[in-house]
């Protein structure tokens, strides 16, 4: 009959459309080393999820997407942070709730950490525990905690609960210190905790501390952002001030601040070579380590999402709208000159320079 | 079926309705009453498509399904029952306008409206416009309009359609559709239920659990319902007061991404409530319509479903609208509109505020010779917020030969910043300014009694687009701002066809599709726009053998990017997916019963709309479409 030949016809054109689509899930995966150079994480957005970078130290070569080449799988949004040990990194995805642990040369993946966690932010290692930042439910201030992991397992062993909005982890001598940058709202503490006993002890820090480096005296360097304040109608109505503020470890008390000016909010903070690097609005100063004041010019003017400082080399990587590429930006610091530049993961935020 | 030949030649309506709604059309011509006639009597030099009883029935999940394989509308959903945007012609949701019986219901707070976030089910006519339409239905109306419209008859009538269905994941969908009345007066009562486990398998062989098992779509059930009741009384007969009230209520959560859907814990609450009465005087060649129209929006977003902590807003908007036409025996028709809002908008961050619009639209149409007739409108708003444009339109209809028809259409639209994009706390930009776009459109359209096709070519620049950058305002630094600082071209054509074949008395194929090709581009970076497929096709063929009838449903979508410069690897693949079904019609004098058995994504293949969600493998559903009268 004409009109089953006609369907068949049409049957067998569909069926011929479906199997000539591309299958996207097929990645060539490849097995390279990523153990020297510079990694790039990039948060990710609904444009593409969190992705990693890779330049070689020599700029000869860059790769992108380097865990999806590695694993042919995608991270997920948004990837925090990279935390690394002597043979493993492990990647921090807050809104998935993850931490994916992957071998340090070959970003293959070994291991994930999916339950225990709640919009985990940092990570850092002592021995063979993770302290993991959770924000816990971001709009809750109550709920935050510092997730320790067990590295045998990866599994969650326990939860030290601290004041809202964890951000960023170092360890010094047994301590975890903990910068909380208050989630979506604020705070203005700094969290000391012993390893041994889990007491946690606050520090008084201007509003929404976040970097955090001990200097060559091995004392705590923070930045604190500052923040805005609104009226009742959500209006502007003013600012509390940011900070570079010096933490005693000893006695654990600020033995120096310098301020910024009400409305200034340095937001990326970087050390090397005892001098202490910022970002503030579009530009980067320099002071030294143990400066009272601000720098009164800007070393590098570029707006930046992320910075770090190797090698007298600065690198910056600006995000942009989160929408394409970033941008990533090497200057020499002797001669202010911009050295390299290329496009990077998107929503690129945090720079790595494995040695 | 001669009277469907007139029927078909009597203005701009698509064709396949000859078995659905015959019924309809006819007595659309004597005794219906719509409270936008615009759309169907004046819209001069666009492409319609309408969506039948009978498309709804077979795509009947929610609105997105429903549009998505029946229109030539790009839909975009975070996940099957997500949050769900369209676009016409590569443009934004927000320049996708949806009316409710004429008026614009996109959202205050993104001047969007969420496909899954609206009920659709009971509208006696669903009707996909392709083009801008500001001038008429305001701020919004670039890319296209989608026009949801109820239907008072006028006669002695009583007719009940319940539609119900069950399927794959606990998903069911229920509408109820009644109307009742006398020459006199006329009721109309519609409700609708949809609900959703949603829980299916993430289909996607890279992403499994650690027993090597699918993972699922967590967090992503969802249910709404919704009310609707018109009424209306004929005075006498040349006036008529009508009103049209409905009332929608959501509550769903927002599903879980690959790798880690477990994650997800948001959920959205939302609750509308639309109210339009009209008054419609027709006398000698004088036409007035006067409508007042009280509309409530709310929301309720709660980042974590198990606290009791949520983000709210709400909107209120008054509308006041007078048009008065006047047209001598087959002459020209000059008409004159004034439309008056005041849209009141809060949300727990943003006090209360208010925006007032006055607009006046003067038109004038004619038939310029027997074959020719034109359209052209003039509109001036005045806006408390910001300055809007004055916009034109300048449209045409040349009729080739019998059933041959050239139409043509140019203008200018715009989008008005909403509420978020002025008065985000420390965000917000209150210099922004409207959006504008200017449009031209040339198609071709045959309309014969089984063949019908609708083609159209546009093009089309949108300017001074409002996009969310960092760093915009030195004021609150590091924070995202709105500006007006991106322009796009659009340019393409669409085709509609829709054939119906008699093979003899009792059987019968039929095909409609909707193929569009877009190539929509920023202009400074030349660079393809995001989540925008350069071709997509839908089809549906199907064969009735007298009471038996299968079909086969075809969605076919290009790789879209994802990033604004055009990653390869930021890619989401092209698809083709196939829906197919079998039916049964039982029919005697009073009730008609068709019984169908469907079988969705029958290939089971992995296709997805946003990066990492899958939309659900071949899945199953039973559904019952019971007409009485």
């Amino acid at each position: 009959m004409k009109i089953t030949k006609l369907f068949l016809q049409f049957l067998s054109i569909a069926i011929l459309v479906v199997s000539c689509q591309d299958d996207d899930s097929s990645v060539e995966m490849v097995n390279r080393d990523y153990s020297k150079g510079v990694l790039i994480s990039g948060e990710g957005s609904s444009a593409g999820t969190g992705s990693i970078s890779y330049v070689a130290t020599d700029r000869s070569v860059k790769y992108q997407f380097i865990y999806l080449s590695a694993n042919g799988v995608e991270l997920g949004t948004f990837l925090q942070s990279i935390a690394f040990t002597e043979d493993n990194a492990y990647l921090i995805v807050d809104n998935a709730n993850t931490v994916t642990m992957v071998d340090k040369a070959t970003f293959i993946k070994k291991g994930e950490i999916t339950t225990g966690l709640q919009t985990p932010r940092y990570m850092t290692v002592v021995n063979n525990n993770a302290y993991v930042s959770n924000w816990g439910d971001p709009f809750s201030e109550a709920d935050d905690f510092i997730a320790v992991v067990d590295l045998t397992n990866n599994s969650v062993v326990k939860k030290i609960a601290v004041s809202n909005g964890p951000e960023q982890v170092i360890a010094k001598n047994g301590k975890l210190y903990v910068s909380h940058k208050g989630a979506y709202t604020y705070n203005n503490v700094v969290s000391v905790i012993d390893l041994t006993t889990d007491v946690v002890t606050e520090i008084e820090v201007e509003d929404n501390p976040d970097e955090m480096f001990f200097n060559n005296n091995g004392n705590l360097v923070v930045l604190s952002e500052g923040r805005l304040l609104y009226n009742a109608d959500y209006t502007v109505g003013g600012h509390t001030i940011g900070a570079i503020q010096t933490i005693d470890i000893a006695t654990n008390t600020v033995s120096r601040s310098v301020t910024f000016e009400e409305g200034v909010h340095p937001s990326l903070m970087a050390f090397s070579n005892d001098q202490i690097f910022y970002y503030t609005n579009g530009n980067v100063y320099k002071i030294a380590e143990n400066a009272t004041s601000l720098a009164t010019e800007a070393l590098i003017s570029k707006t930046l999402s992320g910075m770090a400082v190797s090698n007298n080399e600065l690198h910056g990587v600006d995000a942009g709208a989160y929408k394409a590429q970033g941008d990533y930006y090497i200057y020499d610091l002797d001669s202010g000159e911009e050295i390299y530049t290329s496009k990077v993961a998107l929503g690129a935020a945090k720079i790595y320079v494995l040695e | 079926m001669k009277l469907c030949n007139t029927i078909f030649l009597i203005g701009l309506f698509c064709g396949l309705k000859t078995t659905a709604q015959t019924d309809s059309i006819q007595r659309l011509e004597t005794v219906v009453l719509v409270a936008d006639k615009y759309v169907k009597q004046k819209v001069t030099g666009q492409k319609i498509i309408a969506i039948t009883a009978k498309d709804i029935a077979q795509n009947n999940n929610n609105p997105t399904e429903t549009l998505r394989f029946n229109s030539p509308i790009a839909i975009r959903d975070t996940g099957n029952g997500g949050a769900s945007s369209a676009r016409f012609r590569g443009t934004s949701a927000s320049n996708t306008a949806f009316l409710w019986n004429g008026i614009n219901i996109n959202n205050f707070g993104l001047g969007q409206t969420d496909l899954n976030g609206i009920s659709i089910a009971t509208s006696d006519e669903i009707l996909v416009k392709s083009g801008g339409g500001s001038i008429k239905y305001g701020s919004g109306a670039i890319g296209g309009t989608v026009h949801l419209n109820d239907f008072l008859y006028y006669k002695d009538h009583q007719k009940v359609q319940v539609l119900s269905s069950y399927g794959s994941f606990n998903t069911t969908s229920n509408v109820v559709n009644a109307h009742v009345g006398t020459q006199k007066w006329s009721f109309k009562l519609g409700t609708t239920y949809h609900q959703s486990a949603n829980d299916y398998d993430l289909i996607d062989d890279r992403y499994k659990d650690k027993e090597g098992k699918f993972l699922k779509n967590e967090n992503g059930a969802y249910q709404n319902y919704s009310f609707n009741l018109s009424g209306g009384y004929q005075i006498n007969p040349f006036s008529t007061l009508q009103f049209y009230s409905t009332w929608y209520r959501g509550d769903r959560l927002f599903s879980g991404a690959l790798p880690n859907p477990s994650a997800a814990d948001e959920k959205y609450k939302d609750a509308n409530q639309r109210n339009l009465l009209t008054w419609d005087w027709q006398k000698k060649h004088w036409h007035h319509l006067l409508k007042t129209a009280y509309l409530t929006q709310e929301y309720r977003y709660y980042e974590n479903k198990n606290k009791h902590n949520y983000d709210y807003g709400n909107s209120t908007t008054y509308i006041a609208n007078y048009d008065v036409s006047y047209k001598k025996n087959g002459g020209t028709r000059f008409s004159w509109s004034t439309d008056l809002q005041r849209i009141e908008g809060e949300t727990n961050q943003i006090s209360k505020k208010n925006r007032e619009q006055f607009a006046v639209v003067l038109g004038v149409e004619s038939e310029l010779c027997e074959r020719l007739n034109y359209h052209i409108e003039l509109k001036k708003e005045w806006n408390s917020d910001f300055r809007v444009p004055v916009i034109a339109s300048l449209a045409g209809e040349f009729n080739l030969k019998k059933n041959h028809k050239v139409l043509l259409n140019l203008g200018t639209n715009y989008r008005v910043p909403s509420f978020n994009d002025l008065y985000w706390p420390g965000q917000g930009n209150l210099n922004l300014r409207p959006e504008t776009a200017k449009q031209i459109e040339l198609g071709y359209q045959v309309i014969h009694q089984n063949l019908t096709i609708k083609s159209t070519l546009f093009w089309m620049d949108v300017d001074d687009k409002i996009v969310w950058v960092p760093n915009a305002n030195l004021a609150t630094p590091n924070a995202w701002s709105p500006m007006n600082i991106e322009a796009s071209y659009h340019q393409g054509g669409e085709l509609f066809l829709g054939w119906k074949y008699w093979i003899h008395q009792k059987s019968n194929v039929q095909l409609t599709t909707n193929y569009t090709f877009t190539d929509a581009k920023n202009e400074k970076t030349n660079k393809m726009l995001i989540f925008v497929p350069q071709h997509l096709l839908n089809a549906k063929f199907s064969y009735q053998l007298k009471k038996w009838d299968v079909y086969l449903q075809n969605l076919t979508q290009s790789s879209v990017y994802t990033s604004e410069d055009n990653l390869e690897q930021l890619q989401l693949g092209g698809f083709g997916i196939f829906n197919a079904g079998l039916g049964c019609q039982l029919t005697d004098k009073k009730h008609q019963i068709h019984l169908g058995l469907s079988v969705k994504n029958l290939t089971n293949q992995l296709y997805q709309f946003s990066r990492l969600r899958p939309m659900p493998g071949r899945n199953y559903q039973i559904n019952i479409n019971y007409k009485f009268n």
